[in-house]
């Protein structure tokens, strides 16, 4: 059975809307990864996701879309290291962005 | 400039090479094959020309506060130093300075010229050093999980094996050069050669951090360097093994082993400069706009 129409009378919309916001909260997990892997290779930019979750109280599973601008600017100095100043600014802003229906 | 256009013609060029020398050997004599690396040493020179123009290139993607600005410095620095030396080796190579052939009785100026200019090129390696160990310093300064493995310390340790091994068949490095050996050169390529060992350990510490990333466009800018630093050891090795057995196969492994050494920081260069751009590209999302085309 598909998860997402468990329960069409009373209680499903309250769970319709959280099956559909902790798949967003996974995509956007995801959306990040893949984002970032191209350049930073899959551990590291694992780790860095989980490094700047875990210093901004963020659960890693758990990364809302309100999260983005501080994770993204939490992360500049670091990208900066490896994409030079410019390229971190851009990297973030589009990070920033990703939680708005991607990147214009 | 882009790594598609570089990669397909060095690529073809690593095979082609060996085959030209080959036929070379085959039809004609062993001068008419060192004929033919001294045309190569003439193309690694122009391909290293062009390496600088793209690793200024790769320096202006960082600013001034960057980390990655002072490695990029360095490579540059250590770049134009070597294409001056490449130079002063072109000038005795293509006959436009001719040494006498004793140097004990040339000017001081022509024994300055040919002996101690050629320690330029370890000037320009201990740049290449500090490239490196900068680039170490990048990576244990993210905080991230970057660590050497104890492989790695065996494969240093294997790795200073070459200058051991230099130093016992020192007898042949005064035997090949791309020009006529003197006295002098044995303790320069001795020299040589330890700095070469100490390029490629490093080599194997950026190599170890490369792979740790697990992919990703940084990772293959410095996994080429990687390449790039083990070769110019590697061709000192080649030289000093060779020498005695067969001398123009000496030295047109050395000089083949300068070419892949040239080409790779080709690549590493227009890899650092497209770090960005793959990005977009491979995402699905809209590429970045950092490129200087």
């Amino acid at each position: 059975m598909n998860n997402d129409f468990i329960g069409v009378r009373g209680e499903s919309k309250p769970r319709l809307l959280e099956v559909d916001e902790r798949k967003r909260v996974i995509q956007m997990h995801n959306e990040l990864l893949r984002y970032l892997t191209p350049v930073l290779g899959e551990a590291t930019a694992e780790n860095m996701l989980k490094h700047y979750c875990a210093r901004l109280n963020i659960p890693v599973d758990d990364i809302k879309e309100t999260d983005l601008p501080e994770l993204a600017v939490s992360m500049k100095p670091m990208l900066a290291v490896w994409l030079g100043s410019a390229g971190a600014s851009r990297v973030a802003e589009e990070i920033a962005r990703l939680g708005k229906g991607g990147v214009s | 400039m882009t790594s598609q256009s570089v990669r397909i013609p060095f690529i073809a060029s690593l095979f082609v090479i060996p085959a030209a020398f080959t036929v070379t050997i085959l039809v004609s004599d062993s001068q008419k094959a060192l004929e033919v690396n001294n045309y190569l040493f003439a193309a690694t020179v122009l391909v290293q020309i062009v390496v600088l123009s793209q690793a200024f290139a790769a320096r202006n993607v960082f600013s001034r506060v960057d980390p990655g600005h002072l490695t990029w410095t360095l490579i540059v620095a250590f770049l134009i130093v070597r294409l001056l030396v490449e130079g002063r080796l072109a000038t005795l190579t293509f006959k436009i300075v001719n040494p006498p052939p004793d140097l004990l009785h040339a000017s001081p100026l022509m024994f300055f010229y040919v002996v101690a200019l050629r320690y330029v090129y370890t000037i320009s390696d201990l740049l290449f050093v500090a490239a490196l160990i900068t680039t170490i310093r990048t990576y244990k300064s993210t905080g991230l999980k970057f660590e050497l493995l104890g492989r790695d310390y065996v494969y240093m340790a294997i790795l200073w094996a070459i200058p051991v091994v230099t130093f016992i068949f020192r007898s042949n490095l005064g035997l090949a050069g791309i020009i006529a050996a003197d006295q002098y050169i044995a303790t320069y390529r001795l020299v040589a050669v330890f700095v070469g060992a100490l390029i490629a350990s490093l080599c194997v510490a950026v190599r170890r951090y490369a792979l740790q990333m697990k992919g990703g466009s940084i990772a293959r800018v410095w996994n080429t360097v990687v390449v790039a630093g083990t070769v110019r050891a590697a061709s000192f090795l080649a030289l000093a093994t060779l020498s005695k057995v067969w001398a123009p196969g000496a030295r047109m492994m050395e000089q083949y082993l300068l070419w892949v050494f040239a080409g790779c920081w080709l690549l590493a260069a227009i890899y650092q400069r497209e770090v960005l751009p793959r990005t977009g590209a491979t995402s699905g999302l809209p590429r970045f706009s950092n490129r200087d085309e």
